[in-house]
This record gives C-alpha cells, sequence and structure tokens, in this order.
C-alpha cells in the first residue's frame, strides 16, 4: 500500500479549456465524496509547487489520488524569478522533483522576486520594469525551462506600488521576456482588475494590448479592498473571496476575444466549503461553453451561408 | 532614485536591497524609488507587502506550533513569533520548512524564561511537523521481529540490528512533556504516575509516522539515546548500553538512584508504535 506506482493509474496529463480550482487539504473528503457521487464541477487541480517538497506523507498520498483522477497544474511561488541574484539551484532541484512526480499539464510561476540574499520573504514582490531585468527574468526563465524539461507560463502580478526606475510598460515587459525564453503566459485577471484600479489605468484596454496568444492558462480570484495614504481604493490580491463582477465580465471579454482557455478559480485564504468554490469554477465554465456554443452557431452559419449558393460558398472557403 | 548600488553600481539592484530591508523592518522608511498615482505617498501602499511579508511568516509559525500557542496564550505567542520572524526569517522557500529554529530561539527568548518547558513542547511540535512529511516506508511488524528473534540467545538477539523508520522523532525534556502535550491538545489528561513509573515518566516522548497517522507516545527514559544508536548503525546490545548511559547520566544529574534501562519495553514500544524499518 505504501508503493509508489506512479503513472499506472493516471489519467492523461492535458489540461483542458475548463474551470479547474487550486487544491487545498481541507476540501479533500469533500473532493473524494464529490467523486464517488459522480459530479465534481472541476475538471483539474492547481498545486502551489512548495507545499508538496517534503518526502512523503498524507499531503503526496492525496496529491496522487487527485493525479489519478485529474489533470494537474503545477504552480510556483517561491522560484523567485524576478530577483537580482541567480536562482537557487536547490529550489529548481526541488520543484523540477515536484514536476517529474506529478507530471503535470502546466506549469508556471510568477514575476516576482521574493528571495534577497540569504532571506526568503514569502511574498511576491514587485520588479521594476526595465530592459535590463527583463532580460534577467528571461535568462532565469530560460534555466528553469532546462532544468524543469518544459515550457513554463509567467504570470502578470497585482501590485500596490510602481517604480521611478521602470521604462517599460508590463505589457511591453512580458512580451518582451516571452519572446527572449520562449515561456507562455498565464493571465490573471483580477492582478489585471487590481493593478488596474491601483494605478489608475483601464483594464479593458490593458488586456486588449495584452499578448493573448501567448496565453495558457487563465487566474480568478478574490481581492480585498483597503485605501491608499490619500483615501483611494487600494485593491489587495488576497484570494480569500469569490472573484468580483468586473473580474468576470473581464474574464468574459478575454475568452470572447482569446477563445477559451484553462482557468483556475484561486481561493487561498479564508477557505470557503468546497461547495461554494465549484460553484465559482461552475460559473466559468458557463461563460466558456457559451462561448463554445457561439463558436459553434457561428461556424453552422457559416456553413449554411456556403450551401446557398456556389459564389457564396467560395467566398467563405476563401476568407 | 535610490542610492547607488554598494556593490555593483546597479541603481536597481539598490532599489531592491532598500526594499527588502524596509520590508522587515518597521522602523525603516519607506523606499524612495516608489511612483505612485499622482505621485501620492506610498507608505500605506508599501505597507501591503510589509504586512503580507510579515503576517504570512507569522502564520507560517502559528500553523507549525499549535501546542505552545495553546498553552502560551495567543497574544502572548502571536508577540514571540513576530520577533522571531524578525530576527530568523525563513531562508528556504519551502514553508513547511519554516520554524525548526523556533524551539531553541524560543528556549533564550527572555519574556518565556519562566517556561522553559514550552521550548520543549515547540520541539514535540516540530518533531510531529517532521514526522507529517517524512518519506513513507514500511514499518517492521512485532511478527516479523519475532520470526527475526525467534531461537537466539541473548548474545544474538543483542547482536541483531534495525534502521529507524524515516518519521521516528525523540524529544527528550526534563518536564512532563507527553502531559503538557495533551493538555494543549485538549486531550485527556494522564493519571499520575502510577506505583512502579520512574518519577521521569513522561519525559521523553516518541513520534511516529509508520502509516499515515503521525502518533504521540510517552516512552521509556533513555530511548532517545536508543534511537540515536539504532540510527548510526549500532546493534541492540550496543543501543540498549546507550539507553542505560542515558540513563546513568541523568542520574548523576538529579542525584537520583541509578536504575536499569529496559530494552524489553522500549523494544515493545517500538514494535508497536511502528517506529523500526521493516
Amino acid at each position: 500500500m505504501l508503493d509508489a506506482t506512479p503513472d499506472r493509474n493516471r489519467v492523461d496529463a492535458a489540461v483542458p479549456n475548463r474551470a479547474g480550482v487550486g487544491l487545498k487539504h481541507e476540501h479533500h473528503d469533500a473532493i473524494v465524496a464529490a467523486w464517488e457521487a459522480g459530479r465534481v464541477d472541476v475538471a483539474w487541480f492547481e498545486i502551489h509547487a512548495e507545499n508538496f517538497m517534503g518526502a512523503g506523507g498524507p499531503p503526496h498520498r492525496r496529491l496522487e489520488w487527485i493525479r489519478e483522477r485529474f489533470p494537474l497544474s503545477v504552480h510556483g511561488v517561491g522560484l523567485s524569478i524576478g530577483a537580482e541574484q541567480g536562482l537557487d539551484a536547490a529550489h529548481l532541484d526541488r520543484l523540477a522533483g515536484v514536476v517529474d512526480r506529478y507530471a503535470p499539464g502546466l506549469f508556471s510561476e510568477h514575476l516576482a522576486w521574493s528571495t534577497h540574499e540569504t532571506h526568503f520573504l514569502n511574498d511576491l514582490l514587485p520588479v521594476p520594469y526595465t530592459r535590463e531585468v527583463a532580460d534577467r527574468v528571461a535568462e532565469h526563465i530560460a534555466q528553469v525551462q532546462d532544468r524543469v524539461g518544459r515550457r513554463m507560463l509567467l504570470e502578470n502580478p497585482s501590485t500596490y506600488v510602481r517604480f521611478t526606475t521602470s521604462t517599460l510598460s508590463e505589457i511591453d515587459f512580458l512580451a518582451r521576456v516571452a519572446e527572449r525564453s520562449g515561456c507562455g503566459l498565464l493571465l490573471d485577471v483580477n492582478n489585471v482588475h487590481v493593478s488596474a484600479t491601483n494605478h489608475g489605468y483601464g483594464a479593458r484596454a490593458y488586456l486588449d494590448d495584452f499578448p493573448l496568444e501567448l496565453v495558457g492558462e487563465i487566474h480568478l480570484g478574490g481581492h480585498a479592498e483597503d485605501a491608499d495614504d490619500l483615501g483611494d481604493p487600494l485593491l489587495i490580491d488576497s484570494h480569500d473571496r469569490p472573484v468580483v463582477e468586473p473580474v468576470w465580465d473581464l474574464y468574459a471579454h478575454v475568452i470572447e476575444t482569446a477563445g477559451a482557455r484553462p482557468t483556475l478559480i484561486e481561493w487561498d485564504n479564508d477557505l470557503p466549503a468546497w461547495e461554494a468554490l465549484a460553484a465559482e469554477a461552475r460559473r466559468a465554465n458557463a461563460i466558456l461553453a457559451r462561448h463554445e456554443a457561439d463558436q459553434e452557431a457561428d461556424h453552422e452559419a457559416h456553413a449554411g451561408a456556403a450551401g446557398d449558393t456556389s459564389m457564396a460558398g467560395r467566398d467563405v472557403v476563401r476568407r | 532614485m535610490s542610492s547607488g548600488d554598494e556593490a555593483s553600481g546597479d541603481p536597481a539592484g539598490a532599489g531592491r536591497a532598500a526594499f527588502a530591508r524596509a520590508l522587515l523592518d518597521p522602523s525603516a522608511p519607506t523606499p524612495a524609488d516608489l511612483a505612485t498615482l499622482g505621485g501620492r505617498p506610498a507608505a500605506k501602499r508599501f505597507a501591503v507587502y510589509r504586512n503580507n511579508v510579515t503576517l504570512s511568516l507569522i502564520d507560517a509559525v502559528r500553523a507549525a506550533f499549535p501546542s505552545v500557542r495553546a498553552l502560551a496564550g495567543a497574544e502572548a505567542f502571536d508577540a514571540a513569533a513576530a520577533r522571531f520572524v524578525r530576527e530568523s526569517p525563513p531562508t528556504s522557500p519551502v514553508m513547511i520548512a519554516y520554524g525548526a529554529a523556533f524551539p531553541d530561539w524560543l528556549r533564550a527568548y527572555p519574556p518565556a524564561a519562566a517556561r522553559p518547558d514550552l521550548a520543549d513542547l515547540a520541539a514535540l511540535d516540530w518533531a510531529l511537523r517532521e514526522a507529517y512529511h517524512a518519506a513513507d516506508a514500511p514499518a517492521l511488524s512485532q511478527t516479523a521481529f519475532a520470526r527475526l528473534a525467534a531461537g537466539l540467545d541473548d548474545a544474538g538477539a543483542g547482536a541483531l540490528a534495525f534502521d529507524v523508520h524515516p518519521a521516528v522523532r525523540v524529544v527528550a525534556s526534563e518536564h512532563a512533556l507527553f502531559g503538557l502535550w495533551r493538555r494543549a491538545r485538549g486531550l485527556e489528561a494522564e493519571p499520575e504516575a502510577g506505583e512502579g513509573e520512574p518519577p521521569d515518566a513522561g519525559r521523553t516522548v516518541l513520534v511516529t509516522r509508520p502509516e499515515l497517522e503521525v502518533s504521540v507516545y510517552a516512552a521509556p527514559a533513555g530511548s532517545d539515546a536508543v534511537v540515536a544508536a539504532l540510527a548510526r548503525g549500532a546493534d541492540l546490545a550496543e543501543a540498549s548500553a546507550a539507553g542505560q548511559a542515558r540513563l546513568d547520566e541523568r542520574a548523576t544529574e538529579s542525584d537520583a538512584e541509578g536504575r536499569v534501562f529496559d530494552l524489553e519495553a522500549t523494544l515493545r514500544l517500538f514494535l508497536h508504535a511502528g517506529a523500526l524499518l521493516g
């Protein structure tokens, strides 16, 4: 029973264009019950890699149960890719170990730093947007992709401050990093809303500029509202409550524009009952399904038009 | 832009160093290179990072030491944790490993000087954390042990050697640690040391996880030395001698009568608890 038998009973690794949720051990029993009842509204799970860097025990046992039944995404939170200093080779080895052990369909990390000298600060800290920093980040990602042996998705951050030293827009920075490293992007729509509010720009305009063709995964989560020194809204990326309406609207806009993508509901603090989390996943699934239905309707309309006359048919085909 | 980088002349690097310093030091000024909407003050915005760092680390310490927090009280514990995270921030991103230094730090924390047992309780909380995440392995069963020992005389049995299961931890204390832990976890109080029980009962605590459940046992005095000896590759005779040596050492310290180390009782517990590798 304690034998490790990886792969033997696992489902395929590919993460579908459906809703997944962040895996929390507090939900494990409810997930098992939903599975046994034949109704899990969640198509895949995402783990924080660092939580599975112990050698064994219940965390790995539960995760293997999940991996046998669901595709998985591994999301690193501690690699400090945006740091000035070189990557922590031992940590990169541990991360590669988690990826090797669980064979995820998606693998991602943050545009942030969290280690300074020898101290790990346990938060996702912002980087100045310059060409030099972008090139450093791209080198780090290339190193990660070499070691882990797969493409990484880099997540856009939520930020509370910007730097006077920045010379690039966030999007130009991300695009440069992606181009130089060959990584994809993880689009966190809540982070877009949080940063746009905090820095006074339009979230919709930001998304319209975003290189959506590079997006391999989407994150949705809840945020807290605070106020800055002048009493204006300061949104905090707290992952402790439901996704807000403006973020659902932005998400629907992204799906309409970019097409369906694997979409994660992130809820890391003040965890809700499993059913409340599953309800958030169902809402994302409804948006994805509506997009698919629209696509099919478009396709049928075109097919119908093609049947009308041979001239129109050729026209449709040529387009 | 802030002052030039001490090392490389790279302004971004200097900004990062100032940012990092200010995160863990509430008296440090807000970094100078922050840009905010319309040039407004950045103090509250920067404070979000400062709070995230400090509170998330305090949360990690709370999660690792629930028994200490239960007995010390939430307020006193959180004050200690806030100081610990500033003096001893993590050096690895693996937060399940953060807190290993807390028991020794607590031993030297002046406000806890009147409760030296709390540092031992912290060591026990940490032993549980380590056992939970330890490598999985089969434990030696009583029947498998009986098969190995069958027909052996004392010398033959003494020459047997066993590996310690990877999830085993032993904490030896000068205080009644097992009862303290049970109280902290809201478990039924242990009966007072019964007749024939040595006065140091419950001071040595064994933690195991042969399968999925972490278990905690009061262990015979000296069994910590037995585990250490077996882990070094000693056979049972040598391990038993190490257990006796530990008892003698304690007896001298406390000026108590010398006692005989009970290898049989220790082995019975180890097999029942799944402390040896199968």
